[in-house]
């Protein structure tokens, strides 16, 4: 039998602690070993988290968009190495950033196209242009594109080809394949999930993935009663800590509304509202070699091959170290476990997954059968405090 | 022949050969499947080494120590990446030393702080320093003066020694080399500050009560002095001496005979407990300890390969070091015939263990001699233990 004892105390201790909520479910083989609800969904309204909320997912949408990319993958939809420009023609000319000695930066065409591998495995290039966590990003690239996107962002709502289309024009910060630089992949992925699919991304998915998985509590988009199972979007006010008194505020509706809305009306592409039990079910697919239910969604083999680092030990070292990512390599769209001594990660070398900006984590443990999904929402998200405790106190109550 | 008699032969044979007495347990599933005593607790009044003997423990006081602190660790009461100035303020501003290119050792500030992790790997920078002794390193040298006010004062406790080893600096850059020592009075210190108590309690409450370890204590209490091995010097012509008395003086009850983190006693049967948990992912008896998966990290391997140099030596061949054990990464170049990921500890008075969860075996061996001859008795005992394995 095991015993969760301890992760309920460390999840009631997050609460205690000032953050707002948060929920957590372990399944193994198809089996929820623990679930459970912390805190409060809306404070000011004392309404309890319950398995009915939902949570911003951000770029925990990740591993949902890039799985369905790689079941295109095994269905022989593209093949890795793919120019981009197949696809979007706009890209066929890609220049990128070359800095001089005396600093000067050279724009200069690239020698080989983005591949689809790049825009898979991060390595094309591209950051994103807009706040990160806390800071804004800072990065020439990223400087040129928040330039070029200038006119778009302007409107009110843009598409994510037209996005995509402008970005297009942006010289990349290295030669594709190079390096490994969080961001614009993202989108460029999702365009493609578009192309092939022939719909909106946000649609692929919910047919690729969230339906045939009973994720009926999931999507992209606003939809039935999500909008008022919705937890308030707490954010942290500048200069208070977590645990202050009055340190929470809510930011006004329509900053929300640019991250969340029916389908059609957030620019771009738009990222996921789903909850613990949703994504559990998902994550338990990945961890046990793509059968939900009996149901086969994707290839064991093809889930092996996602989880496979792709980045050389030279990429880890400079692009993918810092204390939250320590011990991982990165595969295609999710982080796998390499090294758990200096990841002081008591899960299994091959565990995989990816962490939401707004404070959602989850990870597969395919020689376990075991998924981890863990949610709270609040900006800045404070992951390393939280993730990596809930992770090793999570792993440790396995029997 | 049984083949356990080869182990009985052997054990025969140590004491034939002129160790006072030892003790050997192996466990298998919780099954106790060798169980052998040998020689004299005391030598002139002809007492034997039995079940009820107790042994000084010295370093293998890691296993608990270390296995305590994974048990915090995924309680989430720290990250591995914590720096160890949150814990204890006065290790701030670390300093190491450099060797210059004229020759010069100067010291300069780390790059970066001592961790969590560099404590729990041996990986800090500080050696042990336990006497006034000349030497000529430097980093005992700084050490020394750290720790003459104390060593003055006759006796300190455990929060004292952290402090006022806190000013001397390391001998390379905080995780970057293995060096064996002073990282575990830092590790004992850290359980007092996460549990705000004294590390026995904690020891008491996290492992001795729940794994029926009644014998297992750093203080004397009932009978437990009676039925101490005695503790021999081996001569250079090969007699054995007494000389408990100076080395045992740390376990009378009395904060006068208080010297940092005190090491623990035990028999065979009570670490035995200790390392079938380790051995069966972390449950004894039904009751869960500790985490599987906690203890697999635990047992990983943290070494590169220049602190797999600074590790290795004729008897830790074919291991590399986790977080506070040794962890067998290589059979063919440690000659040993265990499982790889079989982990566990020495003792400076002669006592070993280790645990293979591969097997579900734990073995605990003791015996309490200065020199301990570790090379001689702990190898050869190690294979004829594995041998046995059915």
């Amino acid at each position: 039998m095991s015993d969760f004892k301890h992760l309920d105390q460390l999840l009631h201790n997050f609460v205690e602690d000032g953050l707002p909520g948060c929920s957590c479910i372990i399944a193994k083989r198809g089996e929820i070993l623990y679930e459970n609800y912390f805190g409060w969904a809306d404070i000011e309204c004392r309404k309890p988290l319950t398995r009915q909320h939902v949570f911003r997912q951000a770029s925990l949408t990740k591993i949902a968009m890039y799985t369905v990319a790689i079941m295109m993958y095994e269905q022989g939809r593209f093949l890795m190495s793919d120019p981009l420009y197949e696809y979007f023609p706009e890209w066929r000319n890609s220049t990128k950033m070359v800095c001089r000695e005396n600093g000067d930066v050279d724009i200069v065409p690239v020698e080989h196209p983005i591949t689809i591998k790049h825009i898979l495995n991060m390595t094309c290039g591209l950051p994103y242009d807009m706040i990160m966590g806390d800071s804004p990003v800072q990065h020439p690239t990223s400087h040129a594109m928040a330039k070029a996107m200038a006119p778009l962002r302007e409107k009110a709502y843009y598409t994510l080809r037209e996005q995509i289309r402008v970005i297009s024009q942006v010289p990349l910060a290295f030669e594709p394949g190079t390096r490994w630089l969080y961001g614009f992949a993202s989108e460029l992925t999702a365009g493609l999930l578009e192309v092939i699919g022939g719909k909106p991304a946000e649609q692929v998915i919910r047919d690729m993935l969230f339906e045939p998985l009973d994720m009926h509590s999931s999507a992209n988009y606003t939809f039935g009663d999500i909008q008022e199972r919705l937890v308030k979007n707490y954010h942290i006010k500048s200069g208070k800590k977590l645990g202050d008194h009055d340190a929470l505020m809510i930011p006004p509706a329509e900053r929300d509304a640019k991250f969340v809305g029916p389908l059609g009306t957030v620019p771009g592409f738009s990222r996921v509202i789903t909850n613990c039990r949703d994504y559990t079910k998902f994550m338990q697919m990945l961890a046990n070699g793509g059968v939900y239910n009996g149901r086969h969604i994707l290839g064991r083999k093809t889930i092996d091959l996602m989880r496979t680092n792709t980045l050389t030990d030279k990429m880890i070292r400079e692009d993918f170290t810092n204390s939250y990512l320590a011990g991982y390599g990165y595969g295609y769209g999710v982080r796998t476990l390499m090294d758990s001594y200096t990841g002081q990660h008591n899960g299994s070398v091959g565990a995989f997954g990816w962490t939401g900006g707004s404070g959602t984590w989850a990870e597969a443990d395919p020689s376990e059968g075991v998924s981890i999904v863990y949610m709270h929402n609040l900006q800045p998200n404070l992951e390393e405090y939280h993730h990596l405790r809930m992770r090793a106190t999570a792993y440790g109550c396995l029997e | 022949m049984a083949i356990n008699s080869y182990l009985d032969m052997l054990l025969k044979d140590f004491i034939d050969g002129g160790l006072p007495g030892c003790a050997l347990q192996i466990t298998q599933k919780s099954k106790t499947i060798y169980e052998g005593y040998f020689g004299y607790s005391d030598i002139e009044k002809k007492i034997p080494v039995t079940n009820l003997s107790v042994f000084r423990q010295a370093s293998m006081s890691k296993i608990p120590l270390y296995t305590t602190l994974m048990i915090l660790y995924e309680r989430g009461r720290f990250l591995m990446n914590d720096p160890i100035y949150k814990y204890f303020p006065e290790w701030k501003d670390t300093r190491k030393y450099v060797k210059e290119s004229n020759g010069y050792v100067k010291a300069v500030p780390t790059e970066g702080p001592i961790t969590v992790r560099d404590i729990l790997s041996m990986k800090c920078g500080l050696p042990y320093c336990h006497s006034p002794s000349k030497t000529e390193n430097h980093t005992i040298q700084a050490m020394q003066a750290c720790m003459q006010p104390l060593w003055d004062k006759g006796h300190y406790t455990l929060r004292e020694h952290t402090a006022a080893m806190s000013q001397g600096p390391l001998a390379f850059e905080p995780g970057s080399h293995w060096i064996y020592g002073f990282a575990s009075e830092l590790s004992a210190g850290l359980i007092e500050v996460l549990c705000d108590k004294p590390i026995d309690d904690v020891f008491q409450e996290l492992l001795f009560d729940p794994l029926e370890m009644h014998d297992t204590r750093s203080h004397y209490f009932g009978d437990i002095r009676d039925r101490m091995v005695g503790l021999y010097r081996k001569t250079p012509d090969c007699k054995l001496e007494p000389c408990n008395s100076i080395l045992d003086a740390k376990h009378l009850p009395g904060p006068e005979n208080e010297a940092g983190w005190a090491r623990l006693f035990s028999t065979v049967n009570d670490f035995s407990k200790l390392m079938q948990m380790l051995a069966n992912g972390g449950v004894y008896n039904g009751v869960r300890i500790m985490g599987r998966k906690t203890i697999d990290l635990m047992r990983t391997n943290g070494l590169n390969e220049v602190q797999q140099r600074d590790f290795e030596d004729n008897y830790n061949a074919g291991y590399g070091y986790g977080y506070g054990v040794r962890t067998l990464t290589d059979r063919n170049k440690g000659n040993h015939n265990g499982s790889p990921g079989a982990f566990g500890w020495t003792g400076g008075f002669g006592t070993w263990c280790e645990a293979d969860p591969a097997e579900e075996v734990s073995i605990v061996y003791m015996h309490n001699m200065i020199p301990n001859e570790e090379v001689y008795y702990h190898l050869r005992m190690r294979n004829a233990a594995y041998g046995c394995i059915k």
